[in-house]
């Protein structure tokens, strides 16, 4: 039979066991959630950019999506060399 | 009354016809970009500096968000001097899913050749490649997206054309439009089988001029660069001189066999009551950047002489074959202006 102190002690080393897992999966769950974030982000809020996003594209989603959809479509600042001048006269 | 404009969007060219005048003008730019790499390049003012120099070296080139992409001819250049390949928009004749920046790219290599629209009576007609029989995609996205360029760019009367199609419209204007058709480009072959200019069929193979190269680097341990270059400068495929040269007139053999396989496999599958009765040998009209090199239509005709289910007279190269496609697609666009 187990001693009033050996209960405790045991009691004690279960419960520390416990809680050092507990503690080392919510460690483990925060910090790939934090890689993720960084490797997909170059924006100050933490989303991921456009071309971490494309490679999740298959060939068949885009073919299926609509032009709104397509990645590299949304307004960005371009400019052109030529602006309205016409190149590669033969 | 607007501009009549025929735009051929190639895996390896853009190429744009209008007529100015009395003669049709052409404007052709190499469907690819090189990307310049800040990291490895230049950084915030040399950023500027090295637009400058560009500018000065006039090259064509687009800044999109601050990055620098050389576009067309240049872009080889550029890759070469950087010992880096060019990255091409398009794959196997339609845009390349894998290449992000490919719709921008596209958009702009198109406004650089047919600028925007004038008025809203402009009317464009563009090639789209037939769906390919030996490859897993198609081409609505393709289509879809150079539509919607086109619309950007201020273009309302805009018609897709079968690139095969184009080619007979372009060549067998005497023949009343019937013939076939090929165009042996960059990433695809497309062939058309018509009758009074309506396609009996038509179809698209995955194969082409980056076959043969992808191939011949393979087979004697080259890169494509090199393959593609030598098919390019003058090759005789009747009479190789050197190990790369034999490799390219095998290619070039086994892509005319493939080619003839499947017409006569997507012949003998098409009920025949959709099929013609054709009292007179046909003309077949070869086109594109893979048809030039010298004895090309020798061979095609040596596999097209072994049965061919449709009775031949002559095959023939297209006067311009770089500029057949974009010829036909202008002859339909101005039959439609006039319409």
């Amino acid at each position: 039979m187990f001693t009033l102190g050996e209960i405790v002690f045991l009691s004690a080393a279960v419960l520390l066991v416990g809680v050092s897992v507990s503690v080392c999966i919510a460690f483990l769950y925060f910090l790939m959630r934090i890689i993720d974030r960084r490797i997909g982000s170059n924006k100050e809020d933490g989303s991921k950019t456009d071309s971490v996003e494309k490679v999740k594209y298959s060939a068949k989603e885009i073919a299926e999506a609509k032009m709104d959809d397509v990645p590299f479509s949304t307004p960005m600042k371009v400019e052109t060399s030529f602006n309205d001048k016409r190149i590669g006269k033969v | 009354m607007g501009r009549t404009l025929a735009l051929d969007v190639g895996t390896g060219t853009i190429v744009c016809a209008e007529k100015k005048v009395d003669n049709l003008e052409y404007y052709k730019v190499k469907d690819a970009f090189f990307k310049v790499n800040p990291s490895s390049f230049i950084t915030g003012s040399a950023l500027d500096f090295g637009e400058a120099m560009l500018k000065k070296a006039g090259a064509n080139f687009v800044k999109i968000d601050g990055v620098l992409y050389i576009l067309g001819d240049d872009a080889f250049k550029f890759a070469t001097m950087f010992h880096k390949e060019c990255l091409r928009p398009m794959a196997k004749g339609v845009l390349n899913p894998q290449e992000p920046e490919s719709v921008v790219m596209v958009k702009e290599l198109i406004r650089g050749v047919m600028g925007k629209a004038v008025d809203d009576t402009d009317l464009v007609y563009y090639c789209v490649p037939a769906d390919p029989i030996d490859a897993d995609f198609d081409i609505v996205y393709h289509s879809s997206t150079l539509k919607n360029i086109l619309n950007d760019l201020g273009y309302k009367r805009v018609f897709k054309m079968n690139e095969g199609l184009a080619v007979v419209y372009s060549e067998l204007e005497n023949e009343q439009y019937t013939g076939i058709g090929i165009s042996v480009g960059a990433g695809q072959s497309n062939i058309a089988y018509s009758f009074l200019g309506m396609p009996i069929f038509c179809f698209s193979i995955a194969r082409s001029g980056d076959y043969i190269d992808t191939q011949v680097a393979k087979a004697t341990n080259e890169t494509c660069n090199v393959a593609q270059h030598i098919k390019e400068s003058g090759i005789d495929l009747n009479a190789p001189k050197n190990k790369i040269e034999s490799a390219i007139s095998v290619y070039y053999d086994a892509l005319m066999e493939y080619i003839v396989d499947q017409f006569r496999r997507l012949y003998a599958s098409t009920d025949t009551k959709k099929l013609p009765n054709i009292l007179d040998p046909l003309k077949i009209v070869v086109s594109g950047g893979s048809s030039l090199p010298k004895g090309f239509i020798e061979k095609f005709e040596s596999h097209i002489r072994e049965e061919f289910p449709v009775p031949v007279s002559t095959v023939k190269l297209a006067d311009d074959p770089l500029f057949a496609v974009a010829r036909g697609l202008y002859n339909a666009a101005k039959v439609k202006s006039e319409a």
